[in-house]
């Protein structure tokens, strides 16, 4: 591919974003020069663009870039920890209810009118707040035990098609494994649909991860994720902007960054 | 036919409700133990156990089940743990905040995307609207909680034009109604466009230029009555998402709704009212879900004819 090809790809920028989130992923602190917890009280509120301090520093004089980096991390990886189990769930359960169907299927036929009424950031707010000291590991679970019916109704919809179809029952009837059966034939046809919808839960997953944060049930307190930031921010919007909107970006550039990517998955799929 | 409709929809509300109430009362007794949190700090053992007793928390949990089940039914919903005021009056006295802020949103929300989607659905090629596009493709990446706290930053802290927090009038109002709009317009604007381009190109369309209808005609008459139906699901949707997802909004601006009831007494775990919460929440939610059906079913004849033709 020519370079001049290379830079007018509309995936660019896309993959810009994914190189910085891979590179902060790896290197961690090494990459903004900082200790993200490191605190000095003679830098305190210093504007972004100060010397040695690319984006300033906040009201304990830490560095916002290092907490900026730290907080992706956390947002990213918990996000994309908790896309990863309610895709696992709920893609088995919606297989296997396409599948077997009977209890099953009435099953996910309740637990759909079930999540409808009662929306997932709700019960992530209450399982949370009830289990008190979150961290890493209870965020993720959460977050992802609650949201996995997205993925089962899709696949429930899709997979109950692909078990008519000549191909999936000829494989059916060689009498190969259930798990072969699903895993070589039926998921395979599935993928299309599932790369975007994935995508696009894991932009929601940084929605709920900040807000989580935000209200103080998310992180353990301290923590730099992006949500902790901006509320701590609140507090000196005046003095420092910045404090606010570095974290606020940082969550959008994300997020859009999922949602081109999803609409460029679902063009080339169609 | 409609009374099979009916009464399956009362047993899918059954079923939520009771499944509702149970996955709270497990997560609520299982995880901390409410009697800590009444005796406040400082408490000795005697003050804890005694608290236990009086609340009947120190029995099994399926005897405390069945008898909340009991008392939920009969309307009882317990007393908030913090200042011994009835829960369900709690969320009802904090569910008029709600609900205004919802009106007013879904209402403003309307007036703004109903003109620009049927506005940008009228071409796809033409480079006025493509600024408003990218713009829109933009601001659907704003969470709301975000969209709420750069607009404060903005008109509160920098211009201070508007107060920050608050529930006291209707400059008050301003700042949240517009959060929310900010978030919920770009969707709709994009199902209105959607469905605009697609009437706009609809057989019915061709057939009504062929016989000489005028431009206006077309759009008054024959496209928007049809984008407005797909609007209907979606605003439906987004009145049963406000009625619980403005949790982090009415936090951000102290608006005394239930969202914000909820993030403090699970704070507090006040248990009743969080309880009594959700299932305001859940009653709300499945409402308006029914309510958007039958108003699909009354516009859309479609929708009825299929319905027949399936039995």
């Amino acid at each position: 591919m020519s370079l001049a090809k290379i830079i007018r790809s509309p995936l660019l920028p896309l993959g810009m974003v994914g190189v910085v989130c891979a590179l902060t992923m790896v290197l961690g602190d090494a990459l903004s020069g900082h200790d993200h917890r490191a605190i000095d009280l003679t830098a305190r509120l210093l504007p972004p663009l100060s010397p040695d301090h690319l984006l300033g520093t906040d009201e304990l004089g830490r560095d916002q870039l290092a907490r900026l980096l730290t907080g992706l991390r956390w947002s990213v990886g918990a996000a994309f920890c908790a896309t990863v189990i309610a895709f696992c769930i709920g893609s088995a359960f919606g297989i296997l209810a396409a599948h077997k169907g009977g209890i099953l299927g009435s099953a996910l036929r309740l637990l759909t009118t079930f999540t409808q009424s009662f929306p997932s950031f709700v019960m992530a707010v209450t399982v949370i707040a009830i289990l008190g000291d979150s961290g890493f590991v209870a965020l993720t679970l959460t977050l992802g035990l609650v949201t996995w019916p997205v993925f089962s109704r899709v696949v429930y919809a899709e997979a109950r098609s692909l078990f008519q179809r000549e191909y999936v029952q000829a494989a059916e009837m060689t009498g190969m494994s259930k798990m072969r059966l699903y895993l070589h034939h039926v998921l395979p046809a599935l993928i299309p649909t599932l790369s975007v919808l994935v995508v696009f839960h894991f932009a929601e997953m940084i929605v709920a991860e900040g807000a989580l944060s935000f209200l103080g049930i998310g992180a353990p307190l301290g923590a730099a994720t992006w949500g902790a930031m901006l509320s701590e921010g609140r507090g000196y919007m005046l003095e420092a902007p910045w404090l606010t909107l570095a974290p606020a970006f940082a969550m959008v550039i994300i997020i859009v960054s999922a949602h081109r990517l999803g609409q460029y998955l679902r063009n080339i799929t169609r | 036919m409609a009374i099979r409709k009916l009464l399956s929809g009362f047993r899918d509300f059954a079923f939520v409700l009771l499944a509702t109430v149970t996955v709270l009362f497990f997560l609520l007794r299982l995880t901390g133990d409410p009697a800590i949190v009444l005796a406040g700090e400082g408490a000795t053992a005697d003050q804890i156990q005694a608290i236990r007793v009086e609340n009947g928390f120190d029995k099994p949990l399926v005897t405390q089940f069945v008898s909340t089940i009991f008392r939920l039914a009969q309307g009882d919903f317990g007393k908030s743990l913090l200042d011994g005021t009835p829960a369900m009056e709690k969320v009802l006295a904090a569910l008029p905040a709600t609900l205004m802020l919802a009106a007013m949103a879904i209402t403003l929300n309307l007036i703004v995307s109903l003109p620009l989607g049927a506005w940008l659905g009228q071409s796809q090629t033409s480079r006025s609207r493509k600024p408003v596009r990218a713009f829109l493709s933009v601001l659907q990446g704003f969470p709301g909680f975000v969209i709420a706290l750069l607009l404060i930053n903005l008109f509160a802290a920098s211009l201070e034009w508007l107060p920050s927090i608050g529930f006291s009038g209707p400059a008050t109002w301003i700042l949240p109604v517009v959060s929310v709009v900010c978030f919920l317009a770009p969707k709709l604007i994009r199902v209105v466009e959607a469905n605009t381009w697609a009437a706009l190109n609809a057989n019915f369309v061709r057939t009504a230029r062929s016989i000489g209808a005028s431009d206006n005609v077309i759009l008054w008459r024959h496209v928007l009555p049809n984008s407005l139906l797909g609007a209907v699901a979606l605003i439906g949707a987004e009145i049963a998402f406000m009625l619980t997802g403005l949790v982090v909004i009415e936090t951000i601006f102290a608006w005394p709704g239930i969202g914000w009831l909820l993030v403090q007494s699970t704070l507090n775990l006040d248990f009743p009212v969080v309880q009594a919460v959700v299932i305001v929440m859940v009653i709300s939610v499945f409402l308006s879900n029914a309510l958007t059906e039958a108003v699909q079913v009354i516009l859309d004849p479609r929708i009825r004819v299929g319905a027949r033709a399936d039995k």
